[in-house]
């Protein structure tokens, strides 16, 4: 009898999706709590984070046939979506659900119990996230666009204005500088 | 455990709807296609023959029509041509029509069956249907419907396998760029096939076709595909003749279509055209793009639209 494989990576779990939908089921499994913390930490709504989230798997559930492994990673690639979603949404004022309803996929219902969970287990991290606007404007940057918004070196050096490694310099500092006052902290 | 269970399952729904293979209740992880019955699979290699032989039967007929159907592509670019910028667009982001809930009349029609029953691409060089993004799009004046079939592009190893068969060089160089196309479909089987998305936002997807009615009365269609935000287009059609063979401008036709589900339509009870140039108007009446030949006094005659 044969075994599902454990060792399955994200790519393949998305290359999968367009033949089997547990495999996206799965590839869900792997990121919902990471794309919630996510949109939690940007918003500081919890409804908003799940409407996002939903938004974000419904469009790269359309756009997996279009997936290229070469071209990245897959978390890259669905953060990639997920950034530009949350732009979009700042833009518009309102959460965007043209993947859903093209997908045909229900309105989310959030119950209150669900929206008190994402608050109270991602919504995490504020003290470190209070200690993190302490910190030089360069160095919160960094570590804002590398830690919590998972941006690649090259593309914040872009956005940032100067070299790669000068951004990982400057996120190995930061992280470093906020160890220490944690540990002061404690 | 999940946080949204509910958004999960919904997911996992939509991905199956999208495969195309629902689950058979009981067997949650198990597709239909693993349940057929013997009856079926004994006659696979029958159903197999039929399907090869309606495959070549129907890339001959595209190959045929495409030398005997007087189309017209003014200034068309190359795929590589592409507008630049808008390589990464897609065609759902392009035509409002595709991003409309699939009905079942989008896929219930005769006209369209052969096409989503065959394993095989049925127009020439291109790869299957996307059967969730055919769209029923406008009724046709002269009958029947425009429908809009978007296709994936082909693969090197299909490209290998075809008639003729191509080199491995050849079909990784045809597939280097290639994006999903959209074909247009109407009844009689005038088809055009396959802009991408920058095709259709560069200059549209154009097929013009005609013949002769019992009773030796001519008739000439033409149908454009246009992005989104086009709301009407004019078109100038040049019957026989040319640009350089001192054609008199007053035989130019003009007509002025509005455009419905992303198409524009304009019938006519004459022959057409040996040149198509047409004009794009956003809703405020401001012109978006003109594109094809620019004849420069053009004088208007009666037709159709």
């Amino acid at each position: 009898m044969a075994h599902p494989r454990t060792d399955i990576t994200d790519e393949e779990l998305l290359g999968r999706a367009g033949a089997d939908g547990e495999a996206f089921g799965r590839f869900y499994d792997r990121f919902e709590s990471q794309l919630l913390g996510f949109f939690y930490r940007a918003t500081r709504r919890a409804d908003v984070a799940a409407d996002l989230t939903a938004e974000v798997f419904a469009s790269a559930l359309q756009s997996a046939p279009g997936f290229d492994p070469g071209r990245g990673s897959a978390r890259a690639w669905l953060f990639g979506i997920a950034r530009h979603e949350l732009a979009d949404t700042w833009r518009r004022g309102r959460v965007e659900d043209r993947a859903r309803r093209e997908l045909e996929i229900e309105a989310l219902v959030l119950s209150d119990a669900s929206l008190a969970r994402i608050e109270d287990e991602l919504g995490g991290g504020g003290d470190a996230l209070e200690l993190l606007r302490e910190l030089p404007d360069e160095q919160r940057l960094a570590i804002e666009g590398r830690v919590l918004d998972d941006r690649g070196y090259d593309e914040l050096a872009a956005s940032l204005q100067c070299s790669p490694s000068v951004v990982r310099q400057r996120v190995s500092r930061g992280l470093r500088s906020l160890r220490a006052r944690l540990e002061q902290s404690t | 455990m999940s946080y949204l269970p509910e958004l999960r399952g919904a997911l996992v729904r939509a991905a199956d709807r999208q495969t195309g293979a629902p689950r058979i209740p009981g067997h949650p992880h198990a597709h239909r296609s693993l349940a057929w019955p013997h009856r079926v699979l004994r006659a696979m290699p029958a159903l197999v023959a039929v399907c090869v032989a309606l495959a070549i039967a129907v890339a001959a007929l595209t190959q045929l029509g495409a030398r005997s159907r007087p189309r017209v592509h003014p200034a068309t670019p190359p795929p590589s041509a592409a507008v630049p910028g808008r390589r990464s667009a897609t065609l759902q982001s392009e035509l409002s029509v595709l991003r409309r809930p699939q009905r079942a009349s989008d896929l219930n029609s005769g006209q369209l069956r052969g096409y989503l029953r065959e394993p095989q691409p049925p127009f020439f060089n291109q790869g299957p249907v996307i059967r969730h993004l055919v769209r029923r799009a406008v009724a046709a004046p002269w009958g029947g419907w425009i429908y809009l079939i978007p296709l994936k592009p082909p693969s090197v190893q299909s490209l290998m396998r075809g008639q003729p068969p191509m080199s491995r060089g050849e079909a990784e160089r045809l597939t280097r760029r290639a994006a999903p196309g959209v074909a247009e479909e109407e009844q009689g089987g005038a088809s055009v096939c396959c802009s991408t998305a920058a095709q259709i936002a560069a200059r549209g997807e154009l097929s013009v076709s005609g013949g002769q009615l019992p009773g030796r009365r001519t008739y000439s269609h033409v149908v454009l595909i246009v992005p989104d935000g086009v709301s009407t287009v004019r078109f100038t059609l040049m019957p026989g003749g040319g640009v350089s063979s001192g054609t008199p401008s007053a035989a130019l036709i003009i007509v002025t279509a509005r455009v419905h589900a992303n198409v524009a339509l304009v019938q006519l009870n004459r022959p057409c055209c040996t040149r198509v140039a047409y004009t794009w108007y956003a809703p405020n009446g401001h012109v978006i793009k003109a594109i094809g030949f620019h004849p420069q006094t053009p004088h208007t005659h009666s037709a159709a639209g």
